[in-house]
């Protein structure tokens, strides 16, 4: 069987900057402590929205890392960052944000793409819905989950 | 049966565990008890009474905004037989006469949660029913509509959502 590598590189850590630092870890440890309930707010999502408050590109810059970082070695934290990310207003991810779901979108692990798929779904708008109706994936609950997000953003679209 | 509301994800197999493993994750994201309890809500395995169990979570205290769900259905039969013990409690939903659907399971020890992760996952390898934020979105305007449900009675957030119609969830 597959092992997965059960830490974040310390080295990775150790690279950044003291603030961004002190954000990844306290990102992280609120992702771990909780687990996002659909519908409900998460205290991660009051960092983030911080973060986006004190400088916006700054905080898209960080998340980018973070989840460059987690992705690979902790997917169910990673869909988690996804899920938050994906309740930020559209107007502040826009084509980043575009850029972080279509990235996810290729992940091996199903529950990353479940999460790129509900921040699409979040979005809503052209953009999302062209990312959308391009995505074919592997699993069938999630083609399935598509299916339905099309329609649904379809009837809302303009 | 009754309802429960889960994160269909993290019930699905893993390569690093063996086919018929339950994922710790599984187990401590959607089975995370408060007092011993579990929350879950009576209903028909009919796509119609699915919706009712959906439409009474989507419209839980805590919730602010619409955001797609999943859950699974389990028989009684299944918990009498693992002995685990019910309770009917009002539940936390702004649809009254959804209120009196709602069950916990009491007195859960580490034997009953095992016991209650196995029957899940017997039963989401099956069936598990999941709706949109768009599908949630209409059957709470419907509940609107129809009186059944008071928009002032939600939680804040997502009767500002509600209200601005056609915006991003």
């Amino acid at each position: 069987m597959d092992r997965p590598l059960r830490t974040i590189q310390q080295q990775d850590i150790d690279s950044l900057d003291s603030e961004a630092r002190r954000f990844r870890r306290q990102l992280v440890a609120a992702l771990e402590e909780d687990p996002i309930e659909d519908g409900v707010s998460h205290p991660a999502e009051r960092l983030i929205e911080q973060a986006f408050c004190d400088d916006a590109d700054r905080a898209r810059g960080w998340l980018s890392d973070a989840l460059s970082a987690i992705s690979p070695v902790r997917p169910g934290t990673a869909a988690s960052l996804l899920r938050c990310i994906g309740r930020i207003d559209y107007a502040q991810t826009g084509a980043w944000g575009l850029g972080v779901a279509a990235d996810a979108l290729r992940h091996g692990d199903p529950e990353v793409r479940d999460a790129a798929i509900r921040a699409l779904e979040s979005w809503g708008g052209n953009d999302c819905l062209v990312m959308l109706r391009g995505h074919h994936d592997p699993e069938a609950w999630l083609r399935s989950y598509v299916e339905q997000v099309t329609l649904d953003l379809s009837a809302a679209t303009p | 049966m009754l309802a429960r509301k889960i994160s269909f994800g993290k019930w699905r197999a893993k390569p690093y565990l063996a086919a018929d493993a339950i994922r710790a994750d599984a187990v401590t994201g959607c089975l995370r008890t408060r007092d011993d309890t579990l929350s879950f809500w009576s209903c028909e395995d009919t796509p119609d009474d699915l919706d009712q169990v959906f439409l009474a979570l989507a419209t839980g205290s805590s919730v602010s905004r619409f955001e797609t769900m999943d859950i699974v259905l389990i028989a009684e039969a299944d918990l009498d037989d693992a002995g685990v013990v019910t309770e009917a409690n009002e539940g936390d939903t702004a649809v009254e006469d959804l209120k009196a659907r709602h069950i916990d399971l009491v007195y859960l020890d580490l034997d009953k949660l095992a016991a209650l992760a196995r029957i899940i996952a017997a039963r989401v390898r099956v069936l598990h029913a999941r709706r949109t934020a768009g599908q949630l979105r209409r059957l709470v305007e419907d509940a609107v509509v129809v009186g059944r449900l008071r928009p002032e009675l939600l939680n804040p957030e997502l009767g500002d959502r509600l209200r601005a119609r056609g915006t991003p969830d």
